[in-house]
C-alpha cells in the first residue's frame, strides 16, 4: 500500500516509517502541516496517517480541507488527546479511524490495514462465509458444515466483526470499539474471555479452527490450514 | 410565567406586606376619623333636641300645659300622615304616664337622656316597596309638674355619615390593596424574569456552555449591576476554565509523548532481550509499569473531563435496559472463568437521559469491581428498575466481604484504596470515574451493606 504519514515528532515518525516499510508498504512521510495538505492533495495515497497536532496547518484542518476538495482517501488521525470529544471531532470531520498515543505499532498496523482495504462501498451482504462458517444475516443464524450454531447476541456481534475482516488481524482494541463501544481499557480480561467463548462454539466441536490468536496482536478469521 | 410561582416571589410578599399594612392603617385612620365625626355630630344632635325641648318649655312657662300640648299637637302634625321617620319628634305624657300629644307611641315616662326606634321610611326614599327602614331616635325627656316633655331627633344623618364614611373607606382600601398586589405581581414578575434568565444561563454554563453570558432584561438599576458582576465573575471563570484546560492538554501531550516513546522502547528491548533472562523479566515489569502510569494518567484526564461537563452536549435518550443487557451478557462469562454467580433484574424499557458510552463505562466499572473485589463462589446483582419517581435506578449488590462502614466514603475519592487491595492492580480511580460520571448525569453513587457484601447504588 502506498500510506502517507503526516507527524512532526521525527523518533515517532521514524519508527513508524521503518515499520510500515518493513511490511512491504511505500511510505512518504512530512512533518509540516501545509506540506501535507499539498502531498495527500497530489499523491494517490490508500491511508492517510495524521497527527492531530502539527505545525502550520493542524490535521483536523487538514482532513476537512481535504474532505471539501472530494479526497475521499481513508484518513487514520494519530493523537495524545484521549478526550471523546475530540475522537468525535475527529470522526465527524471526516476521519474514518481514530488512534491515541501511546500505540503499539501492531495496533496501528492493523487498523490501516483495515482501512486500506476497505471495499469502497460494501455491497449489501446478506450473508458472510469463512470456509465451512457461513452467517446469514437475515434469519441471524450461524452453521458451520450445515450444524447450526446458537450464539448469544453478543457473540453473534462479535463474529460478524470478525467476518466482516476475514483475513486481517482485528486487534483487541479494535474489538472493544466496534463490539462494545469500549472507549476505554477494561481492567478484566473481558475480549479474551468473550473470544475463547465464541471460540468454543464455532472451533471447538470441528475438525480445524478458523478463529487464530495472533499472539500479541489480536485474532484473524481464515479458512487457511 | 406561573402565576403561583410569580405568588411565591419575594416582591409580591413584600406587596402583599405593605397592602396589609396599608389596610391596617386605613382602618386606623377611618376609625377615629368616624370616631370623632360620630362624636360630634352626636353632640350637635343633642344641643338640638334640647333646643326643641327649651323652645317648648318656654312654651309651657307662657302657655300652661294647654298651650304646651297644642303647640306639640301642632309639630306633630307637621309629619302626620307621613312615613318619613327622619326629623324631629315629640311625646307628651301626664303624670299617669298616658299620651297626651305627640307623633311617637306612648313611653315609659323617664328623666333626662334615652333612645327609641323607629320603624319607617328612613332614607327619603318614596318608592312603596321600599323595605322599611330602622332609625333610631335620641331622646331627652323633661319632667314638668303635669307631666312629661319628651323631644327627639332622628339618627339618620349620623347614620348616613357612617355608611358613606364606612363605604368610601372600604372601596379605598380595597382599591389600595389592589393596586398594591397588582404592583406586587408586577415587580414579581419583573424580578422573576430576572431570575429565570438567570438561572436558564446558569444551567447552560454548568451543562457546557461557559461563554454563555446573562442577559440584560432591564429589571432595574440594582438587579442590572448585579448582572454585570456576574457576568464578569462568569468572564473570569471561563479565563480560569480556559487556562486549566490549556494546561491539562499541554501536559497531556508533554508527558505521554515521551512516555509512549518509552514504552516502545521498552518493548523493543523486550523482544530483543533473550528470552528467560533476568534483564528480560525486568523489562516486561518496566513496560507494565509504564503502562499503568499512562492508564492512571488517562483516567485521570477522563475524570477531568466529565467533571468540566462538557460531555452533555451529547445526551440523549439512552435505553439503559438494553445497554445493560448487553453488557451483563459479556461480563457473565467473565464471572463464570471467577467462579462467580452473575444475576440480573432488568426492567425493559429503562431510560436514561445522558451519554451512552458513559453510561456504559459506569455499569462496567461497578461490575468490574463486583468482580475483581467481592472474590470466588460470590454472587453478584446487577438491577436496572425505574424509582419511586420514574427515574432509572442502578443497583451492583456483591455477597463478598464488602466495604467498612468508616471506608465507604473514602472509597469514591481519587486514589484511594483500601489496604487489603492495594496488592491487586488498579489505578484507584474507579469509583472516583463512576461517581463523576453519576454527577454529570445529575446521580449520586451511594455505598451500603448488603450484609454481607456490598450495594453500589446509582440515583
Amino acid at each position: 500500500m502506498n500510506l502517507l504519514l503526516i507527524e512532526d515528532d521525527a523518533e515517532t515518525a521514524s519508527y513508524l516509517v521503518r515499520g510500515f516499510q518493513e511490511l512491504g508498504h511505500v511510505v512518504d512521510r512530512c512533518a509540516d502541516g501545509r506540506e501535507g495538505l499539498l502531498m495527500a492533495g497530489a499523491g494517490q495515497y490508500d491511508v492517510l496517517i495524521v497527527d492531530r497536532r502539527l505545525p502550520g496547518v493542524d490535521g483536523l484542518q487538514i482532513v476537512k480541507t481535504l474532505r471539501g476538495a472530494g479526497v475521499a482517501t481513508p484518513v487514520l488521525f494519530l493523537t495524545t488527546m484521549t478526550a471523546i470529544d475530540d475522537r468525535v471531532e475527529g470522526l465527524a470531520a471526516g476521519g474514518d479511524d481514530y488512534l491515541v498515543k501511546p500505540f503499539s505499532f501492531e495496533e496501528l498496523a492493523a487498523r490501516v490495514n483495515a482501512l486500506g482495504r476497505r471495499p469502497p462501498l460494501p455491497p449489501q451482504e446478506t450473508a458472510l462465509r469463512v470456509g465451512p462458517l457461513e452467517m446469514d444475516l437475515v434469519t441471524r443464524t450461524v452453521s458451520r458444515d450445515g450444524v447450526k450454531i446458537e450464539l448469544q447476541p453478543v457473540e453473534f456481534r462479535l463474529l460478524e466483526y470478525l467476518l466482516r475482516n476475514r483475513g486481517r488481524v482485528v486487534t483487541r482494541t479494535m474489538l472493544m470499539e466496534r463490539v462494545w463501544s469500549f472507549q476505554f481499557e477494561p481492567r478484566t480480561s473481558v475480549v479474551e474471555t468473550n473470544v475463547s467463548r465464541l471460540r468454543a462454539k464455532i472451533d471447538k466441536p470441528f475438525d480445524h479452527p478458523l478463529l487464530r490468536t495472533v499472539r500479541g496482536v489480536g485474532y484473524v478469521i481464515d479458512a487457511t490450514e | 410565567m406561573q402565576l403561583n410561582r410569580v405568588l411565591r416571589g419575594q416582591p409580591f410578599r413584600i406587596g402583599l406586606r405593605y397592602a396589609a399594612l396599608f389596610a391596617v392603617s386605613m382602618v386606623l385612620v377611618g376609625g377615629v376619623t368616624l370616631w370623632r365625626l360620630t362624636g360630634n355630630m352626636e353632640a350637635d344632635l343633642r344641643t338640638s333636641v334640647m333646643e326643641e325641648s327649651d323652645t317648648l318649655q318656654a312654651v309651657y312657662r307662657q302657655e300652661g300645659w294647654d298651650g304646651l300640648t297644642d303647640e306639640v299637637a301642632i309639630e306633630s302634625s307637621l309629619s302626620a300622615g307621613s312615613d318619613d321617620v327622619r326629623g324631629t319628634h315629640y311625646l307628651l305624657l301626664d303624670r299617669r304616664g298616658e299620651k297626651v300629644a305627640g307623633d311617637l307611641s306612648a313611653l315609659r315616662p323617664f328623666s333626662g337622656w334615652g333612645s327609641t326606634t323607629l320603624i319607617g321610611n328612613g332614607d327619603g326614599d318614596p318608592d312603596p316597596d321600599d323595605d322599611p327602614d330602622v332609625v333610631s331616635v335620641v331622646l331627652h325627656s323633661t319632667e314638668l309638674s303635669q307631666g312629661w316633655l319628651i323631644t327627639g331627633i332622628s339618627r339618620h344623618g349620623i347614620d348616613d355619615m357612617q355608611e358613606t364614611v364606612l363605604s368610601a373607606g372600604l372601596w379605598g382600601a380595597g382599591a389600595g390593596v389592589l393596586l398594591a398586589l397588582l404592583g406586587g405581581v408586577l415587580m414579581s414578575r419583573t424580578s422573576l424574569r430576572w431570575v429565570d434568565a438567570v438561572n436558564q444561563t446558569m444551567d447552560e454554563i454548568m451543562g457546557s456552555n461557559l461563554s454563555r453570558r446573562l442577559p440584560n432584561v432591564g429589571a432595574g438599576k440594582d438587579l442590572d449591576e448585579l448582572t454585570r458582576n456576574i457576568n464578569r465573575m462568569l468572564d473570569r471563570i471561563e479565563e480560569l476554565m480556559v487556562g486549566l484546560r490549556q494546561v491539562t492538554n499541554d501536559i497531556a501531550h508533554d508527558m505521554r509523548t515521551p512516555l509512549s516513546r518509552l514504552k516502545q522502547t521498552l518493548e523493543q528491548a523486550v523482544t530483543q532481550a533473550e528470552d528467560g533472562s533476568e534483564s528480560r523479566s525486568l523489562l516486561v515489569k518496566s513496560v507494565m509499569e509504564t503502562r499503568s502510569i499512562l492508564e492512571t494518567f488517562d483516567a485521570l484526564l477522563r475524570i477531568a473531563e466529565i467533571e468540566a461537563g462538557a460531555r452533555r452536549i451529547s445526551f440523549a435518550d439512552v435505553d439503559l435496559a438494553a445497554l445493560a443487557e448487553e453488557i451483563a451478557e459479556t461480563y457473565r462469562p467473565v464471572a463464570e472463568d471467577h467462579d462467580q454467580h452473575f444475576q440480573t433484574e432488568i426492567e425493559p424499557g429503562t431510560t436514561l437521559y445522558g451519554d451512552r458510552d458513559l453510561l456504559g463505562q459506569m455499569l462496567v466499572n461497578l461490575i468490574e469491581n463486583a468482580i475483581q473485589y467481592s472474590g470466588t463462589g460470590s454472587t453478584m446483582h446487577l438491577t436496572v428498575s425505574r424509582g419511586d419517581n420514574g427515574a432509572a435506578e442502578i443497583a451492583v449488590l456483591d455477597n463478598g466481604p464488602g466495604i467498612p462502614a468508616a471506608e465507604r466514603a473514602r472509597v469514591v475519592e481519587r486514589f484511594y484504596r483500601l489496604e487489603k487491595s492495594r496488592t491487586t492492580p488498579g489505578s484507584g480511580l474507579g469509583l472516583a470515574l463512576v461517581k463523576a460520571i453519576a454527577a454529570l448525569h445529575h446521580r449520586r453513587l451511594v455505598l451500603a451493606d448488603n450484609h454481607p457484601g456490598l450495594i453500589a447504588r446509582i440515583l
